[in-house]
């Protein structure tokens, strides 16, 4: 019987209180953690969503805008690019290649976006990750899809499947486009971007669905999917395209001469430095949530503190007959402080229980609603400092009342005064 | 008894947690705002943010005589500011002292002066290339534009010699543009590129080799900092 | 065992006045216990019984005066030494709450070996220690299905008896017992008396035991009076 083995079955005596002593500090460690991860892991996946793309240009916009429905499919861009617009600029010396566009339409509540082949070959992520297919293979035909892992997987799709695309982005039956059904031919591989979430068709594909559309509402005159090939499909506006460039040191320049275009407006954004500069405002809100779990964090430890307290006056008659058999004053104070140690970390292992439990629920929700991966990693090094932090800061919260005990227990003598 | 005491101030503290709450909160909202202030800065500049536009040379001297920010010496690095990017011949310097007379007789703002302006533009070749610099180990601080991110760290980056290359002030010439690459360790976090930084590294000045002959500097880093009072 | 003749417990001109107080509480000129005896503490409350026992326990210092045991004088030890030498020597009972309610009967009485090499030592001398307790607790009378149940489940007159063994354990020199039997009835009170001596004798422990029960003074051999101002000594 050493002080360890007395400590565990006295507080297994006491298991209640110390139970919700042990919860409190689960919950700060949860919150210190949860924000610290949350952050970092939402930066990660923001930033990592396009690379190697040295321009976006899209129809004149906040840089903000344009980078969120171009990149994450979040909002809508308020007006388009005409295609002899896109095609002057795409003919620039300085640019190497494009891709074009468009959005606007949805699927079963994923969104679809129109664009050409070489999207496959030109959009990067994650340090120049290239998409890679799960099954199939990039679309050729005019009525054929590439779809993201998530709409796969939510939609329980394979390739072959037949599919129909919706106008707008409500999947409203009046809004179907029956006549012309899609084929999947390609699957592609997780990435951890909105683009999982993206069902991808031609733009030929785009304008052959809305030929009949005029101005968002069906026109008197049906067209099948046979018919509607007839028609040219080249588009005649696409939403945005991205741009890479010959030579990087130009992109400044390029840049500026689209933003000054002359016949339209629009605007050119870097990526990288679009999304900077958006991580930058989001990065005060941080400030305050971090500061807000501080403030969490120390209620627990009040709390704990105040339990342990009560504890003091529970065990009075405990430590007398401690005393009486011949624990010392020391004993005594080492006792209650193994006592916190105890509960402080049962409490951070609760609390990491606690986290990736949450992160591991809340990560596919806020991966459709926000369009970021959040990871599973275990904690980095300022997290496991946190930890300790929270260890330290419990043990010497606890000196307080071990101070008191060991105090108490010199002066109360051998007899009890109950 | 210092226990009693304690105990005391703990009790009062259970009665009034709003009011311990408050002073702290108001402490926490004072070095909260000072501290964006800072962040926005970048970790350890001591001043006012650079507005757009400004070039490291303006902000180093709206910062006051007393700051003179500089790149720790490193051996077999060269240190070079921007001018250096420019082959001999080229600089807006020369180019201004050839026009110097013309522009001295005629008046500010009218459309011979705007005319004369254009063509000192065309004169000034952004794509003239100093190509003495090839591979050359050099130091030189400038502000970031990212490009690449691993995680959330920046690995590439183009290079400027002026504060927030975007729209109110032209846009900065090929041969003042510098892609840079960096590996994971070396690379900047966002919050360090809202102020000015130096990297050290090999330079390869080349012309691409497309129809279109442009400058094209890149270095391949191997160290870099803040630029800060050293 | 312990030898029979040697000085166990030696008080010299013992006074002991609190702070702020006039008169002294514990005014004794001279006190002397061998090994194996038996003294009887009487006094109303208030009268100083626990002052006196504090003393003798080392936990406080005589204001004038000398407390020695088995040789030692207690003010010479610091305040850890003392603790220790209380640890080592000297087994208590109280009038209840004697027990750890967490622990079993078994772990309650092995406890004192815990923080007591000495004890710990004697205890195993021939048999282990489990089984020294388990010798002691049935010798009070305490069956075996009890040694594992925790205490809660025992009537207050076990647990005084679980108290005994677990003050006995590892042979202390002394025993210091306050009012050990005022929570028990009559009956419960004598055979509980029977007991403890039995057991105090077969280890020839120094026996104090305190109360205000003049019925049970008649079994002692020796006894004092504390008045809270002097004592009167009388020998039965």
């Amino acid at each position: 019987m050493n002080l360890l083995r007395i400590t565990l079955k006295s507080a297994r005596f006491r298991k209640v209180s110390l139970l919700l002593t042990v919860l409190s500090i689960a919950i700060s460690v949860v919150l210190l953690l949860g924000v610290d991860k949350t952050r970092k892991e939402a930066k990660s996946s923001f930033l990592n969503t396009i690379s190697e793309t040295d321009l976006i240009v899209g129809a004149r916009s906040g840089p903000t805008n344009l980078l969120l429905y171009s990149v994450f499919h979040i909002g809508n861009a308020t007006n388009n690019i005409s295609w002899e617009t896109y095609e002057s600029i795409a003919a620039k010396d300085e640019i190497a290649w494009t891709v074009p566009i468009s959005l606007g339409d949805s699927h079963r509540g994923f969104r679809v976006m129109g664009t050409t082949p070489d999207y496959f070959e030109y959009y990067r992520y994650r340090d120049k990750q290239p998409l890679t297919f799960d099954s199939g293979e990039r679309f050729d035909d005019t009525y054929e899809a590439v779809v993201g892992s998530d709409v796969a997987r939510d939609l329980s799709y394979k390739v072959g499947d037949e599919i129909i695309i919706s106008h707008g982005l409500v999947s409203a039956d009046f809004a179907n486009h029956e006549d012309k059904p899609f084929k999947v031919v390609g699957i592609l591989k997780k990435t951890g971007t909105p683009v999982d979430r993206t069902t991808i068709v031609s733009l030929a594909g785009l304008e052959a669905i809305h030929i009949d559309w005029q101005s968002g509402a069906r026109s008197g005159v049906k067209l099948d999917a046979e018919q509607a090939l007839q028609f040219d499909l080249t588009p005649k506006s696409i939403t945005a395209f991205m741009v890479g460039l010959e030579n990087k040191a130009l992109t400044f320049r390029v840049q500026r001469d689209i933003n000054e275009f002359e016949n339209e407006p629009m605007s050119a954004i870097i990526p990288g430095a679009t999304l900077a500069e958006f991580w930058r405002t989001i990065s005060a809100v941080e400030q305050i949530l971090l500061i807000i779990s501080g403030f969490v964090l120390l209620t627990g430890l009040l709390g704990m503190l105040t339990t342990i307290l009560s504890t003091l006056n529970e065990r009075r008659r405990e430590i007398a007959v401690l005393r009486s058999i011949g624990a010392r004053a020391i004993h005594v104070m080492v006792l209650i402080m193994l006592e916190t140690l105890l509960v402080v970390i049962a409490g951070c292992i609760t609390g990491v229980a606690m986290l990736y439990g949450l992160l591991a629920l809340g990560r596919p929700i806020i991966a459709r609603r926000f369009g970021v991966d959040l990871g599973l990693s275990w904690l980095d090094p300022t997290q496991q400092l946190i930890i300790i932090a929270v260890i330290l800061g419990a043990v010497l919260v606890g000196l307080i009342p071990g101070f008191i005990a060991y105090r108490r227990s010199i002066q109360d003598g051998i007899s009890l005064k109950v | 008894m210092m226990t009693g005491k304690i105990m005391m101030r703990l009790k009062q503290l259970q009665k009034r947690p709003y009011i311990a709450i408050l002073i702290v909160l108001s402490f926490v909202a004072a070095a909260c705002s000072s501290s964006t202030e800072v962040s926005a800065n970048g970790p350890d500049q001591i001043n006012a943010s650079p507005e757009y536009g400004e070039s490291l040379q303006d902000w180093a001297e709206f910062n006051g005589d007393d700051f003179k920010p500089e790149i720790p010496p490193m051996p077999g690095y060269e240190p070079i500011v921007w001018e250096d990017l420019v082959p001999a011949g080229f600089s807006s310097d020369e180019i201004y002292a050839k026009y110097a007379d013309q522009l001295a007789s005629i008046e500010a703002g009218s459309p011979e002066a705007n005319a004369l302006y254009e063509e000192m533009q065309g004169e000034y070749d952004g794509d003239a290339i100093n190509v003495e610099l090839d591979g050359e180990k050099i130091q030189l601080a400038g502000f970031i534009s990212p490009l690449n991110y691993d995680d959330d760290i920046i690995t590439e980056f183009l290079f400027v010699p002026y504060f927030g290359a975007c729209i109110h002030v032209p846009a900065p010439p090929a041969n003042q543009t510098i892609l840079v690459t960096v590996d994971k360790e070396d690379g900047f976090t966002i919050e360090e590129t809202y102020g000015s930084v130096w990297i050290a590294g090999t330079i390869s000045a080349t012309s691409t080799t497309t129809d279109l002959a442009t400058a094209n500097y890149t270095i391949a880093g191997d160290q870099r900092g803040i630029y800060e009072v050293y | 065992m312990n030898s029979k003749s040697q000085t166990v417990i030696k008080l010299d001109q013992l006074k002991f006045r609190w702070p702020n107080q006039i008169a002294d509480t514990i005014e004794i000129d001279e006190l002397q216990l061998e090994a194996g005896e038996h003294l009887f503490v009487r006094g109303a409350s208030g009268s100083g019984k626990t002052t006196l026992l504090n003393l003798l326990a080392g936990i406080h210092k005589p204001t004038n005066g000398k407390v020695e045991l088995l040789g030692q004088n207690l003010a010479s030890l610091s305040v850890s030494q003392r603790d220790q030498f209380r640890a080592d020597h000297m087994g208590v009972v109280f009038q209840q709450f004697n027990l750890l309610p967490y622990l079993t009967t078994l772990e309650n009485v092995t406890l004192s070996c815990a923080f007591s090499k000495r004890k710990q030592l004697r205890a195993s001398e021939s048999s282990e220690v489990i089984t020294t307790a388990k010798n002691l607790l049935s010798g009070l009378n305490l069956s075996e299905e009890l040694h594992k149940a925790p205490v809660s489940e025992l009537s207050v007159g076990q647990q005084q008896r679980v108290a005994v063994a677990r003050a006995l354990i590892g042979r202390p020199e002394i025993v210091i017992a306050d009012e050990p039997t005022s929570a028990l009835d009559a009956d419960n009170r004598d055979r509980f008396l029977d007991l403890l001596f039995q057991e105090v004798d077969a280890q020839a422990c120094t026996l104090i035991f305190v109360s205000h029960d003049p019925q049970i003074a008649k079994r002692f051999e020796r006894s004092i009076e504390l008045t809270g101002k002097r004592e009167l000594e009388g020998v039965l």
